[in-house]
């Protein structure tokens, strides 16, 4: 199944991905950021704050926008 | 929330300042005029070719052909750029029902959305900030949505201080990554230019209220253990509140080693800023960086020349 997916760590990108049915947020989130906690990012499904086991539909549009970001001076 | 009326203007203007700009197949121009001029150069090199070999001159010709050759090497390059520029989808902007799913998406994350439509300004409030016990009060995020997609990140977004707890001796600072109301961004500045680019509104208010909400102690405009400090008035540097000495003689803070040093020499140094404008241009004279004065404060020792 095809998904919106945008992703705010790095350099930032959305796109449409592909991913497998039944797939959870926190599968999701795995595959995507290997190695990463989710505890560091806000994670938004449809624009609202998810639970990690919800199954992701078809068309869904995911978001996940680290929450902790070192700024800098100049 | 906003009322529907300004949620609708406001969602209208975002849609026509983000709408893309119409790009012609004939870009990027640089590519295309450089095409022309590498096929120019092209020909004369197919020319000389030609008049080498018909005079038998092997060797020029054989030079000729390597030039041609690595030409249209480079010039295959330029082609393939142009075709991958004709073959890019075009750019697609959010249409007003996506803007006013990001507005109200943008009130469900951060409260009440002020719009100010003179400064062309759209304006959340964040919680009380802390960070390492230091704290910095509520922030006011302000993007301003005329530069429209292409604006840079950190230019877009005004930081104002609520409240604002500034560190000693810096007004133009109220967080450690702060200065003039200007973010610097740091790791997020890719990120957020790209989520301004795409009208992702929500993400980029997100992406600067992470940025608030943490600390890069070796990237900050002023350290947040020196939050609370001044400076020294003999070395000029920063000191905590608790940890500073006045002077007997000028009541300037000193920090703890430049105050036993005054203490052991029995003399305490102003810096030569603080010297009476007069006593600074005397006639012959030349100044030491630090005039040294007696603990009365009166001005002393002069290098003669």
């Amino acid at each position: 199944m095809k998904l919106f997916y945008i992703n705010n760590d790095g350099a930032g990108f959305a796109d449409h991905v592909e991913v497998e049915d039944g797939i959870t947020v926190a599968a999701f989130f795995t595959e995507k950021l290997p190695g990463r906690k989710a505890d560091d990012f806000l994670i938004r499904v449809n624009r609202l704050p998810t639970p990690a086991d919800q199954v992701l539909q078809p068309g869904d549009r995911i978001s996940i926008t680290p929450s902790k970001i070192e700024g800098a001076s100049a | 929330m906003l009322p529907i009326p300004i949620l609708l203007r406001l969602a209208r203007r975002l849609e026509m300042l983000w709408a893309p700009k119409p790009d012609p197949p004939t870009r990027p121009e640089r590519a295309w005029g450089s095409l022309r001029t590498q096929l120019t150069e092209a020909e004369s090199l197919r020319w000389r070719i030609e008049q080498a070999t018909a005079r038998r001159l092997v060797c020029a010709a054989a030079s000729l052909k390597q030039e041609l050759s690595t030409l249209l090497k480079v010039m295959g390059r330029r082609i393939e750029e142009i075709r991958a520029h004709c073959d890019a989808p075009p750019p697609r902007a959010p249409d007003r029902c996506e803007w006013i799913r990001e507005l109200r998406h943008l009130e469900s994350e951060f409260g009440t959305v002020t719009v100010r439509w003179t400064d062309t300004v759209i304006r959340v409030v964040t919680e009380p900030i802390e960070l390492k016990n230091v704290p910095l009060g509520p922030f006011a995020i302000e993007f301003n949505w005329s530069g429209g997609p292409s604006a840079s990140g950190s230019r877009a977004f005004e930081v104002k201080a609520l409240k604002p707890n500034r560190p000693a001796g810096r007004s133009d600072v109220t967080h450690p990554h702060v200065e003039d109301d200007i973010l610097c961004a740091g790791e997020a500045k890719e990120a957020l230019d790209q989520a301004i680019a795409d009208g992702r509104l929500v993400d980029a208010f997100q992406l600067v209220h992470s940025v608030l909400t943490n600390y890069n102690p070796h990237s900050a405009y002023v350290s947040l253990n020196e939050w609370d400090g001044s400076h020294c008035a003999q070395c000029g540097r920063r000191i905590r509140s608790d940890d500073a000495s006045s002077c007997e003689g000028c009541d300037s803070d000193l920090c703890d080693e430049c105050r036993v040093r005054g203490t052991l020499r029995g003399v305490r140094r102003t810096p030569l800023r603080r010297l009476p404008r007069t006593l600074r241009r005397l006639p012959g004279t030349t100044l030491p960086r630090f005039a040294r004065h007696d603990r009365a404060g009166t001005s002393g020792l002069f290098q003669l020349p």
